[in-house]
């Protein structure tokens, strides 16, 4: 089974060197049955791909342990969803997961019905090729999941089972997320490539991908936030977020993507910043193949990062020719790229787009900076300077603040040129609520947090302009059509689903930056030795030891404390923290547990015990607005597949709407 | 002033004002990424300067103490030179700890008394530890 696996990636690798010749030949040579054949080659890959994925789920799946990868990463015992989901626990199968993903993106852009009258899609779909030939030589060449354990050696009964840290559902979630966003991306550059090649560099490549972009864009975002949560949830990975080199690497294409779907706005609407335009799509495929690269390569000390396997040298040989043929390109036809219009005003809404732009490129600059500082200091000077986390905090804090503040207000800016009046119309109320909310957090709480007050004020006052508005929407609707309050906002939200669903992302975005402030300057935290029938108190929380247990879970040892929290002098419940001993990893792992409410979660660890568990060692924190995050996120989910489901209301609005 | 130049300043004063976060927090927050060997043995005199130095836990050497919630261990050198670096960190012990694991140590080292003391210690994610030493190879037989 593992050879025909094999296999299939080889053949796929000789059919897609085969299609791209044939594109390009058909291309040049305007031959319509070879351009049927090429486009045949892509299927081919798609099905290859497709077979090969699937037989690594089935040699998974039965335990084949005569396949290096299977015996590395599963054991007989292991349960069903995480053998599955060691298909991307490695370095390889991971590259098959990608390429797979890659290779289904390809085959859907070359077949769609919509595009079937493009004379793009076959530079689309040849550059597409080019990118699923990388893949592919990587696996076939230097680590293939198929590879068999040497032979002489003979099959081991069991495999070595899968790192405890890795069984947990942030592993089913975050990487599939993860790639689906980073490949996504591939799609609208690769036809930000085809516009330049053919010289056709109107914005129909923006209007044609912009699905695509936001869609990688949400999966980009949703990776990120699984990341987030299961690292939140492992011991030793510095919470939810650490700005290890590895997260930088799948925040700063984020930050890119994220000004590339806002800026593409502008061309639509305004017929300006092409340039711009061109250079952050280009931008964000290259960061996401840097982010490949820094997780492969061993460059730069991270907790995440796989092992040095030599695929490091071939992920920047690819990065530098990717960057070297679209910059060329890029640089050749920028006549081409000419702006149709010029600012007109600079309160306007393209303006505040174009700081929205400045500020998220800026974030990803500063931290891209930072994270390969150490590389940089160490060519230059010899030695590796690296930058720590209060950098990043302090860096990106105030222009990631300073984004949202952009975000409430930008929308509410009338194209063109706004007035005085209608600033101060929109921003009244909002600004004195958020006001009084600043305020009366700075003086409540306690430990007078200025910057976490001013933080709160700012996300609070975006958050009420962006409900003021879905208020204000059905308040003239309702005015006009005489609907109920529920029927005006439904209709309000489908007949606009372009901007409300825009408004509802930015909703999502608001609740994670509340999170992320609350957590960030209010987190409270203890570390404390306890005897049996001892009690920890932390904030309004009473925890009582009342000695460990032991139960058996499947083939797993676990030992746990069960204990009662009380809050204000009530029982609320019981917290039950764990250590649980795998039966294929030496040491234990750590489960933590929380009890989370809307206001916080109440985070309990259990750290260690002495004397045969009368006395243990226990880290408590208080998060609070945690729930915020993963709440938040699904919103944004809620918006985006709101705003690109096809059909009425998801066009763009007539321009120029005040 | 044409709007276009207004929109030009005001490009100017946020790029200025990135460049202004950016500089000074590098010089509050920068430090050296140094390996256990020429922190030990190297001329450079690395007392107050915040360090990251990666290094392999030591099993045996792990200890903590729970009434004064101390870990204290001791890292070699990554590529197995000898060279051993006492630590002390304030905190309980994080996950996949155990001897031979990759570590990653943020915080000062006290060249006087030979003890690093950590503010931050992570462990590698357990995917590096793909193909790297035991068992890759040559699996062993039956179960382990």
């Amino acid at each position: 089974m593992a050879d025909i696996g094999y296999l299939a990636l080889v053949i796929a690798v000789a059919i897609g060197v085969y299609s791209l010749a044939a594109f390009i030949i058909s291309i040049v040579t305007d031959n319509e049955k070879l351009k049927a054949s090429a486009k045949g080659g892509v299927a081919a890959i798609g099905l290859l791909t497709t077979a090969a994925s699937f037989i690594l789920i089935y040699l998974l799946l039965v335990g084949d342990f005569s396949v290096k990868y299977v015996f590395e990463y599963t054991s007989t015992n292991l349960p069903l969803f995480y053998k599955l989901s060691a298909f991307w626990a490695g370095n390889a199968g991971s590259l098959l997961l990608w390429s797979w993903v890659l290779a289904i993106y390809t085959t859907i852009v070359t077949f769609s019905k919509k595009h079937e009258q493009d004379e793009k899609i076959p530079y689309v779909s040849a550059i597409l090729l080019v990118i699923n030939i990388f893949f592919l030589l990587v696996m076939t060449l230097n680590s293939s999941p198929f590879e068999r354990i040497p032979s002489g050696v003979a099959v081991p009964m069991d495999g070595q089972g899968l790192n405890p840290m890795l069984q947990n559902p942030g592993m089913v979630f975050h990487p599939v997320t993860l790639y689906l966003g980073y490949v996504g991306f591939a799609v609208p550059y690769a036809f930000a490539m085809a516009a330049l090649l053919t010289k056709k560099v109107d914005d129909s490549w923006i209007k044609v991908t912009r699905r695509w972009t936001i869609i990688a864009w949400m999966f980009l975002s949703l990776g990120n936030l699984y990341g987030a949560q299961w690292a939140y949830v492992e011991l030793g990975w510095g919470g939810f977020w650490a700005w290890d080199p590895v997260e930088n690497a799948s925040f700063i294409p984020w930050l890119t993507g994220t000004a590339f779907l806002h800026s593409v706005m502008i061309q639509e609407r305004k017929d300006m910043l092409k340039i711009w335009n061109m250079s952050l799509i280009i931008i964000t495929f290259i960061l996401t193949l840097f982010g490949t690269f820094l997780v492969r390569s061993g460059v730069l000390q991270s907790v995440h990062a796989f092992s040095n396997s030599g695929l490091g040298t071939w992920f920047l040989a690819f990065m530098c020719l990717a960057a070297v043929v679209s910059l060329y390109l890029l640089v050749d036809r920028i006549n081409l790229l000419k702006q149709g219009n010029k600012f007109e005003s600079y309160i306007s809404k393209e303006s505040s787009f174009l700081v929205n732009n400045l500020l998220l490129v800026g974030a990803a600059f500063a931290t891209f900076w930072g994270t390969i500082f150490p590389l940089i200091s160490e060519a230059v000077r010899g030695v590796r300077v690296t930058v720590s986390v209060p950098f990043f905090n302090q860096v990106n804090g105030p222009i990631l603040l300073a984004t949202i503040f952009v975000m409430g207000v930008c929308p509410l800016i009338a194209w063109q040129r706004a007035s005085l009046k209608n600033i101060a119309n929109s921003f009244l109320w909002p600004l004195i609520l958020s006001v009084l909310i600043g305020v009366g957090l700075y003086l409540y709480l306690p430990g007078h947090e200025l910057y976490g007050a001013l933080a709160f004020l700012v996300a609070t006052f975006v958050m009420l302009t962006i409900l003021q508005e879905f208020y204000r929407g059905v308040r003239v609707r309702r005015r006009m059509t005489e609907e109920g309050f529920l029927t005006a906002f439904g209709r309000l939200m489908t007949r606009n689903r372009r901007r409300y669903g825009g408004y509802t992302i930015h909703l999502g975005i608001i609740l994670i930056s509340l999170a992320i402030i609350g957590s960030g300057a209010y987190k409270q935290e203890v570390t404390k030795q306890v005897s049996v029938g001892e009690t920890i108190t932390i904030d309004d929380y009473a925890i009582t030891f009342n000695g460990l247990r032991q139960r058996q879970e499947g083939e797993n040892d676990v030992v746990y404390a069960e204990m009662p929290v009380m809050k204000d002098g009530q029982v609320i419940g019981t917290i039950t923290p764990e250590k649980v001993f795998y039966a294929t990893w030496e040491q234990p792992s750590t489960e933590v547990a929380i009890k989370g409410t809307l206001v916080e979660d109440l985070y309990v660890i259990l750290a260690t015990w002495e004397n045969s568990g009368q006395t243990a060692t226990f880290k408590v924190h208080v998060n609070p607005l945690m729930s915020w995050m993963w709440i938040g996120g699904y919103i944004l989910v809620l918006g985006t597949i709101f705003a690109v489901w096809p059909g009425k209301g998801s066009q763009l609005g007539p321009k120029y709407t005040q | 002033m044409n709007q276009t130049t207004k929109i030009f300043i005001g490009v100017l004063i946020i790029i200025a004002a990135v460049g202004y976060l950016m500089f000074t927090g590098f010089s509050s927050f920068s430090g050296y990424e140094v390996g256990i060997s020429e922190l030990l043995t190297g001329q450079k005199d690395y007392n107050d300067e915040y360090l990251l130095v990666p290094g392999k836990l030591i099993g045996d050497s792990v200890n903590f103490n729970g009434d004064k919630v101390e870990l204290v261990f001791t890292l070699t050198d990554i590529k197995g030179e000898g060279y051993q670096l006492p630590v002390v960190y304030n905190d309980v012990k994080p996950d996949n700890f155990d001897d031979g694991a990759d570590v990653i140590l943020e915080g000062y080292y006290d060249k006087e008394d030979n003890l690093f003391k950590a503010e931050k210690v992570t462990t590698k994610c357990p995917s590096k530890y793909e193909g790297v030493e035991e068992g890759a190879e040559t699996p062993p037989q039956g179960e382990n």
